[in-house]
């Protein structure tokens, strides 16, 4: 079945759930399933890998090669009785993952680890490209200080706060995906706080000697 | 990392058990300085609400619609040859058992045609004239089943109590 138009899908289509609109797409290549699918998903998704990686085109880039992973694994790798989405961000945080940690093997710069912040030389680095790429975005103010301190904090504190918040998903299943204990993954989401409570009270201080 | 540290993470983000949670809440009541550091965390939180929804660009969502239609162009016909080659295989194995069956039924038949007439030679109780042409249940009314007779008990002379050596 083809579909030309993106925003006609039917009603029947939107009340369905996940798992019925998969065995759609699955079995009779449902494009409408698919598009809905997408629709409900698409802006999470490129959500988190945006924020991870903080730049529109690599964002773009890991987005595309994620569905293109999506639609042609999901008859062999995708278990119907696991949550359709959840299968998807694990493809996309690895994808994401891959991505920044071959960044990292460009970088040659010697590394000092901060015991305070739980980051290195590269995590503290403020990422120049973020602000623009926030512009390009038209977001508001507060929002583009809030995603450029969270581009700021260590990837794996900002890996859990990311699927916290994109995804709802639970500590458990943060730890299984990240690879670590559930209690690493919550230590991790509290360093992220107090790191980004410190940026807020940094940027509040600036702001008022400023005026 | 202390536990009691995780505890206030756990505690905001809903992932403590009913029972640690009321043991939680009477430790804010009881701690002025956790309580700071859960309200001071519950700020943070509050914010990360503010993250927006990036919608991905139209054309990237094109391509990823394009080549969703290609990998289902593709999958049902790769499927629809592998029921086609199933289902042949099915009819050809059947086929083929069907005309098995029929080969060994009228091999079992000549088989026990061969065995008793083999047998027929060289039983003395079978029928004496040991007619070839005769038929099948003819031949086999005549033959007497071989017994052993030490496994057989004479249950009509000697009772299960007599057969018993301490009961005689």
């Amino acid at each position: 079945m083809k579909l030309r138009n993106a925003d006609h899908i039917p009603a029947n289509y939107e009340k369905m759930k996940d798992k019925e609109l998969v065995a759609l797409f699955r079995k009779k290549n449902d494009q409408v399933a698919f598009r809905e699918l997408m629709n409900r998903h698409q802006a999470k998704v490129y959500s988190y890998i945006f924020s991870m990686i903080q730049n529109r085109e690599v964002a773009n880039d890991i987005f595309q090669e994620t569905f293109t992973k999506v639609v042609t694994k999901m008859d062999d790798t995708y278990n119907e009785q696991g949550k359709w989405i959840a299968w998807v961000m694990r493809i996309a945080h690895n994808a994401t993952i891959d991505h920044i940690r071959k960044q990292k093997r460009f970088v040659d710069v010697s590394s000092s680890y901060d015991k305070e912040s739980k980051s290195d030389f590269y995590d503290r680095l403020p990422d120049e490209d973020a602000l623009s790429q926030h512009e390009e975005l038209e977001l508001s103010e507060s929002t583009s200080s809030l995603l450029r301190h969270i581009s700021n904090l260590p990837e794996e504190q900002r890996t859990v706060v990311m699927l916290r918040h994109y995804y709802e998903m639970p500590f458990k299943e943060i730890a299984e995906l990240t690879d670590v204990s559930i209690n690493t993954a919550l230590g991790r989401m509290r360093y992220a706080l107090i790191n980004l409570r410190k940026m807020f009270d940094e940027e509040r201080e600036k702001e008022s000697n400023n005026v | 990392m202390k536990k009691k540290d995780i505890n206030s993470v756990a505690y905001l983000f809903n992932e403590m058990d009913p029972s640690e949670e009321v043991e939680f809440n009477r430790e804010l009541e009881e701690n002025e300085n956790l309580l700071i550091e859960v309200e001071s965390l519950k700020a943070v939180q509050a914010k990360l609400g503010e993250l927006p929804d990036i919608s991905a660009p139209q054309h990237v969502l094109d391509a990823v619609y394009r080549e969703a239609e290609k990998s289902g162009v593709k999958s049902p016909g790769f499927f629809k040859s592998y029921y086609y080659a199933a289902a042949a295989m099915v009819i050809v194995g059947l086929t083929a058992g069907s005309f098995m069956m029929d080969n060994s039924s009228d091999n079992s038949a000549d088989s026990v045609d061969q065995a008793v007439t083999g047998f027929s030679q060289f039983s003395p109780s079978l029928d004496a004239a040991g007619n070839p042409g005769s038929s099948n249940s003819e031949r086999t009314a005549k033959i007497t089943p071989w017994v052993d007779n030490n496994e057989v008990y004479d249950l009509a002379r000697t009772s299960a109590w007599s057969l018993h050596p301490w009961i005689q």
